[in-house]
């Protein structure tokens, strides 16, 4: 439970954090000895990656929600010739 | 400090922080949309060109990125924030940090747009801290109708890969809906509220270890059925 630097949680327990940890969802202390643990677990580098993609298509789910950017664009600076 | 002043603040704001943006109209003139419509055909593997020409100074491929991922960004930014002005300037942040990271930016670690989803739920993250230390000083009283008016819908309709991203939309709310519903609740407030997993089990009364196994079940669940999506540029 007070494993501050994840010493004596075991591998799996490690890479069961993947998930949350690519949600952003450890507390500080928990995502440092995760990081920790990534930086040697090309396996745990993997995992993480991949949930990243399952939180990037989450994204998608908004989509749609609330309204536009007010201004999305500022001044027209053309970057091709004008033909 | 952020300014709650809407577009004005846009558009100075990009130019100090980010050339990018200044050819963002640019990238929505019909010319510019053909090249976009072989854009978003495109995988992740011409993402990840893009941010090495992007590292490399070119403000075009910058700007492509932007106007790609701009509208999915926003919206991310707008569910976390409840705030137009807000989420615009949030992600105007990320994809500052964008193109001051682009070189150190390694496609094996996984996809441009997890990559800049990331920085953009981060900064998003930020200011709801930021916003919650604020609240407790004085109220807001400002804040913004978000029903007001959509003005300007530029980003949200992309005709060119509308049916694409449908598709994969639908697939991805049928993957959500398949979860248990405190395993999605887990991951949304996660996701969308910026709470960890510890914040959550206080929020909902449940033990810790609950919330960690139900998130860790339901990323696993999604994982599973979202796989075809994955690098699949264009969200």
């Amino acid at each position: 439970m007070s494993s501050a630097d994840g010493q004596d949680m075991d591998s799996q327990d490690m890479k069961d954090l993947a998930a949350a940890y690519a949600l952003g969802a450890l507390d500080p202390a928990e995502a440092r000895s995760f990081e920790a643990f990534l930086a040697t677990s090309p396996e745990a580098q993997r995992e993480v990656a991949e949930f990243r993609e399952v939180a990037t298509l989450l994204a998608t789910t908004t989509s749609g929600a609330g309204p536009g950017p007010s201004t999305p664009t500022t001044t027209a600076i053309p970057t091709t010739t004008t033909g | 400090m952020l300014p709650s002043c809407g577009g004005s603040a846009l558009g100075y704001r990009l130019m100090d922080t980010v050339p990018v943006l200044h050819v963002t109209s640019v990238v929505r003139s019909s010319r510019a949309r053909a090249q976009m419509a072989d854009l978003t055909t495109s995988t992740g593997v011409r993402d990840a060109d893009l941010v090495a020409q992007m590292a490399a100074g070119d403000e075009r491929a910058a700007a492509s990125l932007y106007d790609k991922y701009g509208p999915t960004l926003y919206a991310v930014a707008y569910r976390m924030l409840g705030q137009r002005s807000d989420a615009e300037e949030v992600v105007l942040e990320a994809f500052a940090q964008a193109w001051r990271g682009a070189a150190r930016f390694e496609g094996e670690r996984g996809s441009v747009a997890a990559w800049l989803t990331m920085m953009t739920r981060s900064r998003a993250l930020d200011l709801v801290r930021s916003r919650q230390r604020r609240t407790r000083i004085t109220e807001t009283a400002a804040r913004e109708n978000p029903t007001s008016s959509p003005a300007m819908g530029g980003w949200q309709e992309k005709p060119g890969d509308a049916v694409e991203s449908d598709e994969r939309r639908k697939h991805v709310a049928i993957a959500l809906a398949d979860l248990s519903p405190p395993q999605r609740q887990a991951i949304e407030l996660a996701y969308f509220e910026g709470l960890s997993q510890s914040e959550i089990a206080e929020r909902l009364s449940e033990p810790l270890g609950t919330v960690k196994t139900r998130m860790r079940l339901g990323m696993q669940k999604l994982r599973d059925a979202l796989r075809p999506y994955f690098h699949e540029a264009g969200l």
